[in-house]
């Protein structure tokens, strides 16, 4: 299971702030969520995503796999104040 | 001295309090074309007024309040004031912004600003209308607390007032109108030390424009591209700056333990998200703003302000305090003495350090929140370590050490921004003229990690963009209007496509773009006259006063105050070894792994001088001086 946390906007409007799935890379993970939340995919990869605190734009993108334990953190895409 | 421009009421009253003269301050129009208005024309007034000698707590200090060309006249986000002086904690110039009512009144009572010198003999409350100034005794309200002090002076006027910490002359002793606060290095205490409960402000003077019909499209134009701005339109009023809270901790910038690490294992408990789940009533924020960035929260049962980023990370992370309820609380507490929410936590978790490290047997520990609320009373009426802790965390390391860990710069406290994690930060901290601020520091950590995701450690075009952030935010808040309209120039498609290509490309350019940055830096004005449409300040400036303005103008506008509050601090005597920052961010690693996590404050600033026409001192050099008509001409 993959710990996936929600921040930012993306929080507030799905009330949610914590899930345990099962995905095998962030593309997936994706898919996901957009289909538990009703999200649009494109919504979610317009977010900025970090598996296990690393940016997945050092890592393999949408392509970095995933394994059991690790945690994903996704934020809305705007943090400017 | 009347004005042939818009946007000014062509007056300045000046007051000694000593002498107890009131007469107009002399400002010409030349001044008001050169430096427009708020913290650009309080730094003049005062290089024109203090010396190398002039001691903060002193009658001879001046205390400078001004506005800008845009308040009063509907601009969005643009009712802010500034307040200038020498502060009694760094001993340097600060300027402190604040977005209470006072700007507007004070402008409706007929005066672009108000410049006090010398002391009363005994503490007054000071009423300025369209018809006259008068002095009140205040015996009967000093003592009081922020909001009981404005409630006393009644409504439909602008309030000015400080708290027992200003009374005190707590070191960081803030100012406040309604629940805004000038906030940082001790302008309350100045007021203080001057005798000065309160100013109020009323009267029906009216502000003329320019040119009205063009202003009235540009306002709908500016307050519509806020509203449609992923930044002001959307995530400010949503989360308010507590937003940032999470995405500095996943950036390892977040404060904590006193800037020993980047990030808080508990952070989601005082995280902005947490804030607007459990504790949000509604937003509220200062006159004329669409954005509303501001918080309402309940504590006693009363409606008041909630705490903003900088309060969140230094009264929580960096104490290593995860009671968001004790924060909100603590912020309340503090509002209601009066001081600087900032400068008080980064002394304290300093204090802690030091205890810690058995240098100062003082009771506070990371941690432990029992004690924290009694140690702002104790500070605010001076008591027991209380007497030393209002002194700030500078004056603490003289008499402690720990200089090494004793997180500011040039006397103030560093925001909530742990630079090694963002070291152009870390370069604005160290060269900023009021010290350890974000925002006079060019606030790159938006492009370095928080707006968009820039390589953070690069030293590579930092120094660059510090420098044209600093001269437009400088210019900005000349104008009057909040420093947050200026995220219209950050373009929503980077902000909205984070992960595509074009977005990236763009982080490459920006890493690599110090060449074209400087061009913008170097160009003398007159080479830049084109206008940028997500700067709705040029032509509002333009509009409102009738100046020739243009993006050149503007720039060099804020080339030129940035310039003179060096002058005013080189004149207090710094030089490039107080551009610097504490050992802890520039020698030991953030994390001992990865040898980028350190600023590199030496190398940064080097480049820095260099590209401001500074020499190796960090002196602007004459003929930067002389070209920019930094002292007129
Ligand atoms: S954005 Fe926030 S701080 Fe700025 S003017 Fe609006 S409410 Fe005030």
């Amino acid at each position: 299971m993959v710990r996936v946390r929600y921040f930012g906007l993306l929080r507030l409007d799905i009330k949610r702030s914590f899930d345990e799935i099962e995905a095998e890379n962030v593309e997936f993970l994706i898919k996901i969520i957009s289909s538990k939340y009703n999200i649009d995919v494109d919504e979610i990869k317009n977010t900025i995503i970090f598996v296990n605190g690393k940016n997945i734009n050092q890592l393999n993108g949408f392509r970095t796999k995933l394994y059991d334990c690790d945690e994903v953190q996704i934020f809305s895409p705007v943090a400017g104040g | 001295m009347a004005t042939i421009y818009g946007g000014y009421t062509g007056r300045v009253l000046k007051i000694d309090l000593s002498l107890k003269k009131i007469e107009e301050y002399p400002w010409s129009d030349k001044e008001r074309e050169l430096y427009i208005g708020g913290k650009i024309m309080a730094a003049k007034i005062l290089y024109d007024n203090i010396d190398e000698k002039t001691k903060a707590l002193s009658p001879d200090n001046y205390l400078v309040i001004t506005t800008g060309p845009l308040t009063g006249t509907g601009a969005p986000s643009s009712s802010r004031f500034n307040i200038s002086t020498i502060s009694p904690l760094t001993n340097l110039l600060t300027s402190s912004n604040c977005g209470g009512s006072f700007g507007l009144y004070l402008k409706k009572a007929g005066y672009d600003g108000i410049v006090i010198t010398g002391r009363a003999e005994n503490p007054i409350w000071i009423e300025i209308t369209d018809e006259e100034v008068l002095f009140h005794d205040a015996k009967d309200i000093w003592g009081l607390k922020t909001s009981e002090t404005q409630s006393v002076l009644g409504d439909k006027c602008g309030r000015l007032v400080i708290g027992p910490a200003g009374e005190n002359l707590v070191k960081y002793a803030s100012a406040f109108s309604e629940e805004r606060a000038a906030g940082r290095a001790g302008v309350g205490a100045v007021m203080g030390y001057k005798n000065i409960k309160a100013i109020v402000a009323r009267g029906n003077h009216t502000v003329n424009v320019h040119d009205k019909e063009n202003l009235k499209n540009l306002y709908k134009d500016w307050v519509k591209k806020l509203k449609e701005h992923p930044i002001t339109g959307n995530q400010l009023p949503r989360l308010g700056t507590a937003g940032l809270l999470s995405m500095m901790n996943a950036r390892k910038m977040l404060a904590t333990r006193n800037f020993k690490y980047g990030q808080y294992k508990d952070f989601e408990k005082i995280s902005g998200e947490y804030l607007a789940e459990k504790y949000l009533i509604k937003n509220k924020g200062c006159l004329t703003c669409p954005i509303q960035c501001g918080r309402v929260v309940e504590v006693d049962g009363k409606q008041v302000k909630g705490p903003e980023l900088e309060t969140l990370g230094l009264l929580g992370a960096n104490i290593e305090n995860n009671s968001l309820e004790h924060i909100i609380r603590w912020n309340y507490v503090l509002d209601e003495l009066g001081m600087d929410t900032v400068s008080v936590a980064g002394t304290i978790a300093f204090a802690m350090e030091l205890n810690e490290k058995g240098l100062w047997d003082c009771g506070l520990e990371f941690g432990k929140i029992d004690n924290i609320e009694k140690t702002f009373e104790d500070i605010a009426y001076r008591r027991g370590i209380g007497n030393f802790l209002a002194e700030g965390t500078k004056a603490l390391s003289k008499m402690f050490g720990g200089e090494e860990f004793a997180i500011n710069s040039k006397g103030l406290e560093l925001a909530a921004y742990e630079p090694r994690g963002a070291v152009g930060q870390g370069l604005g901290y160290a060269v900023s003229n009021r010290g350890g601020c974000h925002l006079n520091g060019g606030y790159l950590v938006v492009l370095e990690g928080l707006a968009l995701s820039m390589d953070a450690y690069t030293k590579k075009s930092k120094a660059s963009l510090t420098i044209l952030f600093q001269n437009l935010m400088e210019v900005a808040s000349a104008c009057g209007s909040c420093l947050f309209t200026t995220y219209l120039f950050i373009p929503k498609y980077l902000l909205i496509h984070p992960n595509s290509i074009l977005t990236k490309l763009f982080l490459w350019f920006l890493k690599n773009s110090a060449f074209f940055v400087n061009i913008i830096n170097k160009l003398p004005g007159r080479f830049l006259k084109f206008n940028i449409p997500n700067l709705p300040h040029i032509l509002a400036l333009k509009y409102v006063t009738g100046f020739n303005m243009n993006f050149g103008t503007f720039k060099e506008i804020g080339e030129r105050g940035y310039n003179l509050e060096r002058m005013v601090n080189i004149k207090r005597g710094i030089n490039s070894k107080d551009d610097t920052l504490p050992k802890r961010l520039t020698q030991e690693y953030q994390d001992s792994t990865d040898k980028r996590t350190i600023v590199p404050v030496e190398d940064l600033k080097m480049k820095y001088y260099k590209i401001r026409g500074w020499d190796k001192n960090g002196i602007p050099l004459e003929k930067k001086i002389k070209k920019l008509k930094v002292f007129g001409g």
